[in-house]
């Protein structure tokens, strides 16, 4: 057997495992779509979706560059993208969302721009940041993402890479290669297509 | 009902990010009064969310880490009754916010523009609380940002917060100093 026969024998098994144990599925956050496709009267059809649980995450870290996408501390994701199939009886255009309707969420951005809307809201507890949910509502298309975790980390290392950017985006590869994250340790970087002879 | 929906995890109560720490100056009437529709930007960072925030640029968590809140608000407003009463609040903000010993740093008037800027100075070198309001009545919509720091810190770091998250309002801020420092000046 190759290393290609391998790899895709690996990724089977993988993915067998990972699916038999429901550590990633590929559905979005499916309640927060209903919910919300009821409240701006709009029909949702998901295109794309993943959630992926502690398991998920925990085997996730053992491929990803800590550096580059910190993991650590995060329990939940869920990731969803939905084509606009059309609205609700009598609506000629979607409800507006109501960021009071995320009672239990604060809410940190919304923007709204040419018919585009998009809402963060956070949750916290004991001074740190558990919980995110972003809704990006497009006339076309909707994304949402929730995650959950101790998201800290997270935000720190997002940010720390947007200031980088920020700074000198001309210097922005070089910065990253110092840092040892054009590489990060993928799966696809651990098994090389290539015959060992 | 969307709450419980939402709630995979049990519903823990929201920080609370409006504290009435010095400096800090409520926006939100701003947003009701002109409505939903007319909100453009609205971003409210609470202190648990600006720490990692800050601690991603160390030259800024050393000017600004006893930072506690930002707020900033983009209305566009159509209607001109509308946009008359926010302008007549934000007057009102700022006689009230001066009467409580708020300095007046900026204010700029051109036409159908205005940019006021007013500082809570702690001491020398320190603020407690920034609000920047500029109302645009050049076009329609009339366009109108409040921005809002509250927290201790240093008067580098207003320039630089405005440069690194984009805050509106603050982006083109420079501050050379307040009246009371002009007044002390030779």
């Amino acid at each position: 057997m190759n290393r290609c026969s391998q790899l895709v024998f690996a990724c089977a098994v993988l993915g067998a495992l990972l699916l038999s144990t429901s550590c990633v599925r590929f559905i979005g956050p499916e309640d927060v779509r209903l919910e919300l496709s009821e409240q701006a009267g709009v029909k949702l059809r998901q295109e794309t979706g993943l959630t992926v649980t502690r398991s998920g995450i925990w085997l996730a870290r053992q491929f990803v560059d800590e550096q580059e996408v910190p993991l650590r501390g995060l329990r939940r994701v869920e990731v969803g993208v939905y084509e606009v199939k059309g609205l609700r009886r009598g609506l000629d255009e979607p409800r507006p969302l109501d960021p009071a309707y995320f009672h239990d969420w604060q809410p940190v951005v919304r923007l709204r721009e040419d018919g585009e809307e998009v809402m963060v809201f956070v949750r916290e507890k004991d001074d740190h940041l558990r919980s995110l949910l972003v809704v990006v509502a497009e006339p076309e298309e909707w994304v949402l993402v929730r995650m959950h975790g101790r998201l800290d980390d997270l935000l720190e290392q997002a940010m720390r890479l947007a200031f980088d950017h920020m700074d000198r985006p001309d210097l922005y590869a070089k910065t990253r290669r110092e840092r040892g994250l054009d590489a990060p340790r993928t799966v696809a970087t651990l098994w090389t297509c290539q015959d060992p002879g | 009902m969307l709450g419980l929906a939402l709630a995979v995890a049990p519903a823990e109560a929201a920080g609370p990010v409006r504290e009435p720490v010095p400096g800090f100056v409520d926006g939100t009437k701003l947003a009701a009064l002109a409505g939903d529709d007319a909100v453009s930007v609205e971003v409210t960072l609470g202190k648990t969310l600006l720490k990692p925030i800050l601690r991603a640029d160390p030259e800024l968590e050393a000017l600004a880490g006893g930072l506690e809140s930002i707020y900033a608000l983009v209305l566009e407003i159509d209607s001109a009754s509308v946009a008359e009463q926010v302008v007549r609040e934000i007057r009102e903000i700022e006689s009230r916010l001066i009467g409580r010993g708020w300095e007046r740093v900026a204010r700029v008037r051109e036409r159908d523009e205005e940019v006021k800027v007013l500082v809570l100075v702690e001491d020398e070198k320190t603020y407690s609380g920034l609000v920047v309001m500029v109302v645009d009545r050049s076009g329609t919509p009339a366009e109108i940002v409040f921005a809002n720091i509250a927290g201790t810190l240093d008067l580098a770091a207003i320039e630089r917060l405005g440069e690194r998250l984009d805050v509106p309002g603050l982006s083109d801020i420079t501050i050379e100093g307040t009246e009371q420092e002009k007044r002390e000046e030779p």
